[in-house]
C-alpha cells in the first residue's frame, strides 16, 4: 500500500526541461487565462455533454473499487477536489481529463477490465499531478491553439514543447502516486505498444538499455534536423522512449527515493 | 410469450418513420434507386462482402446460427437473411440491401454476449429488414462509394441520412423490448459497448435514469451546445434512448401492445 505524502507539491518533482519551457510560455501574458477559458468551454460545453449523454458514470454503487482507488491516490498526493468519472469504449490506456470548475475522468473499458490495482494507482497518480499542478489551462491551449489566429506563430511551437516536457512531471506523479517502479516503468513500455499480454515477462532494464543507445547517442546534422522537426516544429507529443529513460533515470538517481523520505 | 405477426407499426419509432420518409421523398431518390437497378450494385456489395466477411451458416457455427434463425422465425420472414461477420472493436451491426437484405454483425458480439443478450440484438437487426431499414443503409454506403456517379449531390442526402441513422436505434430497442419482455435486458444493450458488463450490471437502473435525466435538463448554453453536438452526431445518446424506451415502457403503449398479442393468442 503507498505511503501519503504529506504536503507534497508537483514543483518538488516537476521536471526541469518543464519547468524551462513552462517559463518560457510564462512570459506571454495572459495565457494562463485564455488555457482556462478554453478549458472550461471545453470541458461543459462538449466533454460533460458528450460524457453524460453517451457514457456510463462511475459511482460508488457500480464501480467502489475504482473510486476507492482513485480517492486513495488523492489522499496520497494530498489532492482534495471532486472528481467526476466516466468509464466509455477505447483500445487506450491513457486516461482522459477535463474541466476547472468541474472535473472530469474518462476512463477506457479495456483498462477497467485489464488493469489491477497498483496500474490504476499509476494512471490515476498521472492524472492527479495534471489537476494538482493546474496544467489543464496549458493543455487545453495545446489542443486548440492551432484554432486561434491572434496567437503567434512562435508561441505555437513554445507550447507545444511544454506539453511534451509537462508529460515528464506527470509520469513522475504516478511512480510517487503508486509507490512501485516496476508498475511504472511496465507502464510506459505498454504506452509504447508492448501488448498487455506480455507485460508479466517483460525486463525493462533490457528496454532501457536499448532505448539508451539511440537516446543517448551524439547527434549528427540529419538527427538534429529530425528531432527539430519531429518535436519543436509540430504537434506530436512526448516522445514515449525518452519517458522511459527519463522516469527511469530519476528513480536511479535517488530523486526519487528522498520525495518519499521526505514526505512520509 | 412469443411475438409471432409482430407488426412493424408496434416498434417502429415515429421519429425512425418520419427520418426515411424525409429520405424518400428527397429530388432523385428514384433515380437513385433506378441507379441500382440498373447497375446491380447490391449484387457487387453481395460480392464484397462474401469475399471479406465470413458467412455464417448452421453448418460452420451452428450454435449462434440457430440463436440467429429463431430470431428469424419469431418475425415469420419468407427467406432467412444472409448473416456475416465483420473483425471490429465496437459492438455494431448493419442491415443492409434492398431485394436480398444480409445482416453483419461485429466479432465483440458475438465474443462478449450472453445467449439471451446476442438473441436480443439479432431480433432488432431483423426488426430493422421489416421496417426498411436495409435501403437505407444501402443509400447510406452507395454515397460513400459511388458519390460522384450518382447522379445526385451527396449534399442533399447527407444531414437526412445521418438524423435516419440515430433514430433507427430507437427502433432496435422497442423491437427488442417486445420480443424479449425484459426491459432490464434491453437496457443493458443501450451502454454495453461504453463500459463493462460487471460494471454495468451493478449500476441500478434508477442512477442510469438519473444520468440521463440530468442529461435532459441540461439548459441554457449548455443546450444549445447540445443541440449543436447532436446536430452532427452519427449515433444517438445513449441517455436519450434509455429514456425513450422507458418512458414508452411507463406509458401504458408497450403494455397495451403486448396485450393485443396475449389477445390474438387467445383468440386463436
Amino acid at each position: 500500500m503507498p505511503q501519503k505524502l504529506y504536503d507534497i507539491n508537483v514543483f518538488e518533482y516537476q521536471h526541469p526541461a518543464d519547468k524551462a519551457a513552462l517559463d518560457a510560455v510564462k512570459k506571454a501574458p495572459g495565457f494562463n487565462k485564455l488555457g482556462e477559458i478554453l478549458a472550461e468551454i471545453e470541458s461543459q460545453y462538449n466533454d460533460r455533454i458528450l460524457w453524460l449523454g453517451s457514457y456510463i458514470r462511475l459511482t460508488d454503487t457500480n464501480a467502489p473499487h475504482i473510486i476507492e482507488l482513485f480517492n486513495e491516490v488523492c489522499d496520497t498526493l494530498c489532492f482534495d477536489r471532486r472528481c467526476e468519472l466516466y468509464s466509455y469504449k477505447a483500445y487506450s490506456y491513457r486516461l482522459d481529463v477535463g474541466g476547472i470548475q468541474s472535473l472530469l475522468i474518462r476512463i477506457p473499458d479495456i483498462m477497467l477490465q485489464r488493469f489491477t490495482d497498483d496500474q490504476f494507482r499509476y494512471v490515476f497518480g498521472q492524472v492527479v499531478t495534471i489537476l494538482k499542478g493546474n496544467m489543464l489551462p496549458m493543455f487545453s491551449l495545446t489542443k486548440n491553439i492551432r484554432n486561434i489566429p491572434l496567437i503567434s506563430e512562435a508561441m505555437k511551437p513554445m507550447i507545444g514543447q511544454w506539453r511534451r516536457k509537462a508529460q515528464l512531471t506527470i509520469d513522475r506523479g504516478g511512480l510517487l502516486a503508486c509507490q512501485s517502479f516496476d508498475v511504472s516503468m511496465k507502464y510506459l513500455i505498454l504506452s509504447s505498444g508492448l501488448p498487455y499480454t506480455m507485460l508479466d515477462e517483460v525486463n525493462y532494464y533490457d528496454y532501457v538499455d536499448e532505448i539508451s543507445k539511440t537516446y543517448n547517442s551524439k547527434n549528427d546534422l540529419a538527427k538534429a534536423v529530425g528531432k527539430l522537426t519531429q518535436t519543436v516544429l509540430s504537434d506530436r507529443g512526448a516522445w514515449s522512449n525518452e519517458r522511459i529513460v527519463e522516469l527511469f533515470n530519476w528513480h536511479e538517481s535517488g530523486q526519487y527515493q528522498g520525495i518519499i523520505a521526505r514526505h512520509t | 410469450m412469443s411475438l409471432k405477426h409482430l407488426r412493424v407499426d408496434d416498434f417502429l419509432y415515429t421519429g425512425d418513420a418520419s427520418a426515411m420518409n424525409a429520405v424518400k421523398i428527397l429530388p432523385g431518390f428514384s433515380k437513385i434507386m433506378e441507379f441500382i437497378a440498373a447497375n446491380s450494385i447490391e449484387k457487387f456489395y453481395r460480392v464484397i462482402y462474401t469475399s471479406s466477411n465470413l458467412k455464417l451458416t448452421a453448418k460452420n457455427a451452428p450454435k449462434i446460427y440457430k440463436i440467429y434463425s429463431d430470431a428469424c422465425e419469431m418475425f415469420e420472414l419468407e427467406k432467412i437473411p444472409d448473416i456475416f461477420i465483420e473483425r471490429a472493436y465496437s459492438y455494431r451491426t448493419q442491415v443492409f440491401g434492398i431485394e436480398n437484405p444480409i445482416i453483419i454483425i461485429s466479432t465483440p458480439l458475438l465474443e462478449n454476449l450472453s445467449d439471451e443478450m446476442l438473441t436480443c440484438y439479432l431480433t432488432s437487426d431483423i426488426a430493422g429488414i421489416k421496417a426498411g431499414h436495409g435501403i437505407m443503409n444501402f443509400v447510406d454506403t452507395l454515397f460513400n462509394n459511388f458519390g460522384a456517379l450518382i447522379p445526385v449531390p451527396r449534399e442533399v442526402y447527407a444531414y437526412p441520412i445521418n438524423q435516419w441513422n440515430k433514430q433507427k436505434y430507437y427502433t432496435y430497442d422497442r423491437a427488442r423490448l417486445l420480443m424479449s419482455e425484459n426491459f432490464e435486458l434491453v437496457s443493458k444493450l443501450i451502454g454495453i459497448d461504453e463500459t463493462t458488463d460487471g460494471i454495468l450490471s451493478a449500476t441500478p437502473l434508477d442512477e442510469r435514469l438519473e444520468q440521463g435525466k440530468e442529461f435532459l435538463d441540461l439548459s441554457g448554453n449548455k443546450a444549445l451546445a447540445k443541440s449543436f453536438l447532436t446536430m452532427y452526431s452519427e449515433i444517438p445518446w445513449n441517455s436519450s434512448r434509455l429514456i425513450d424506451l422507458y418512458n414508452w415502457h411507463e406509458s401504458g403503449e408497450y403494455h397495451r401492445i403486448m396485450q393485443n398479442y396475449s389477445d390474438e393468442v387467445d383468440i386463436l
